[in-house]
């Protein structure tokens, strides 16, 4: 066993506790797993370079606004040809909406909105983050993440692919 | 307005998606191996920077002592020097922050800045069909950087790109004694459209020649295309392939 870098343990546990979560988010950001887990090592890397400098009280919403920005710059500089197949796999269970057919809308819905908007919206309503959790994330005032929240569920609502998804962010409630 | 249950539909909908997410385990040591790569590269460009700072007062009063009649040798051509021969796996660097290999068993591998793993393309051997083949993309510094392959039938003595901005030669790369295969690499200037304008590709490159020993053109990629390949909207990086027909660039 090599040795290990200074500060390595507070890392490592930092690391192991919120690798699910951040793959989760890293997944739901990129759609792809592939990408998914690369977006999250990569971010862990950086984070873990800078480990001793990093406040630790707002840990989590460093690492967050590094996997949001380093998932922007990745963007940027795509090089492999991909194909959209079916961009969700089957689930091992069934969760609380009704059928696959329902989640492949859902990230085609996602996949309309701006990297920003889908950012605001995983934080927001997934990570349980707070507006202005979302802000500093984001780099920006509430008020944008606000913005960008209104939009994107302007945007979900109006996507032909939610269409067969009615009950979810068409205003019927069941 | 979000309402409360629009909100936790919203709320259950994405839980349902982030469930689905396949479980993987945490590669610590990676994590750490690339860290230390980071600060290696880091204390040697530190180190190379400092050496700089403390040799370029040193040259510069040689070079005002010297004699008048010293002479500098214009750059060779690159190309005039043939390819470039590497070992299996050796990293040939191709612009700030992308690397090159060929592997022994016909791969050229590319990694791109930031990326942990490599992306490779097998160019010879079973299962190729990744020759003739070449990736526009920009480096740390903002240069376009191309990076190509060739094989099969076509063995270039020369590689020249041409941008909005002009021509420049690459370089090829082949490994000791597989001169049927290989690769090239060419540094077409600063772009002035930036990363984020993958669109302008097509419209920046020009055209893509490969000639052989006796000046004749045998592959080529020219034009507008190809268009650039689109996910969830968002642009990737131009790739294209080389046809052994191509037109007068």
């Amino acid at each position: 066993m090599k040795p290990v870098l200074d500060d390595d343990g507070d890392f490592a546990q930092f690391a192991t506790t919120r690798w699910n979560r951040l793959l989760r988010i890293a997944y739901m950001l990129t759609g792809d797993f592939h990408d998914a887990e690369d977006l999250v090592q990569i971010t862990l890397v950086k984070v873990c370079d800078h480990w001793r400098r990093l406040p630790k009280a707002e840990i989590d919403l460093y690492v967050r606004r590094a996997l949001i920005n380093n998932h922007r710059s990745r963007l940027r500089k795509r090089r492999v040809t991909q194909f959209l197949t079916s961009l969700v796999p089957e689930p091992a269970h069934h969760g609380h909406t009704e059928t696959a057919e329902h989640r492949v809308a859902l990230v085609q819905a996602l996949d309309s909105l701006t990297v920003r908007q889908r950012a605001a919206v995983i934080l927001r309503y997934w990570d349980d983050m707070s507006e202005q959790e979302t802000a500093e994330i984001l780099g920006c005032s509430p008020n944008t993440v606000k913005v960008h929240t209104r939009r994107a569920l302007a945007a979900l609502r109006a996507h032909p692919a939610l269409a067969a998804y009615a009950p979810i962010l068409t205003g019927e409630m069941p | 307005m979000t309402s409360t249950a629009e909100a936790e539909q919203l709320r259950r909908a994405l839980d349902d998606f982030a469930g689905t997410t396949p479980a993987a385990p945490l590669r610590m040591e990676r994590i750490l191996w690339a860290v230390r790569r980071r600060r290696a590269r880091r204390r040697a460009a530190g180190i190379a920077a400092g050496c700089g700072l403390l040799l370029t007062p040193l040259a510069l009063l040689a070079g005002a002592g010297g004699p008048a009649s010293t002479t500098v040798s214009p750059a060779a051509p690159r190309g005039a020097a043939g390819p470039r021969i590497v070992g299996p796996g050796e990293k040939i660097t191709v612009g700030r922050g992308i690397t090159m290999r060929l592997t022994e068993d016909g791969r050229q591998c590319v990694r791109q800045p930031g990326e942990i793993e490599p992306f490779c393309n097998r160019v010879a051997g079973p299962g190729s069909g990744g020759a003739n083949k070449f990736t526009l993309s920009w480096d740390q510094n903002r240069r376009a950087i191309l990076t190509g392959s060739f094989g099969g039938t076509i063995t270039p003595a020369q590689v020249v790109v041409r941008t909005r901005s002009g021509s420049y030669e690459g370089r090829l790369v082949t490994l000791a004694g597989r001169p049927d295969w290989g690769a090239w690499y060419a540094d077409a200037g600063v772009s002035d459209a930036s990363p984020a304008d993958l669109e302008k590709s097509p419209a920046f490159l020009r055209s893509v020649t490969l000639y052989d020993a006796n000046g004749e053109i045998i592959a080529g990629y020219v034009g507008t295309g190809p268009e650039p390949n689109a996910i969830g909207g968002m642009s990737l990086q131009l790739t294209g392939a080389l046809t052994g027909t191509p037109e007068s660039p």
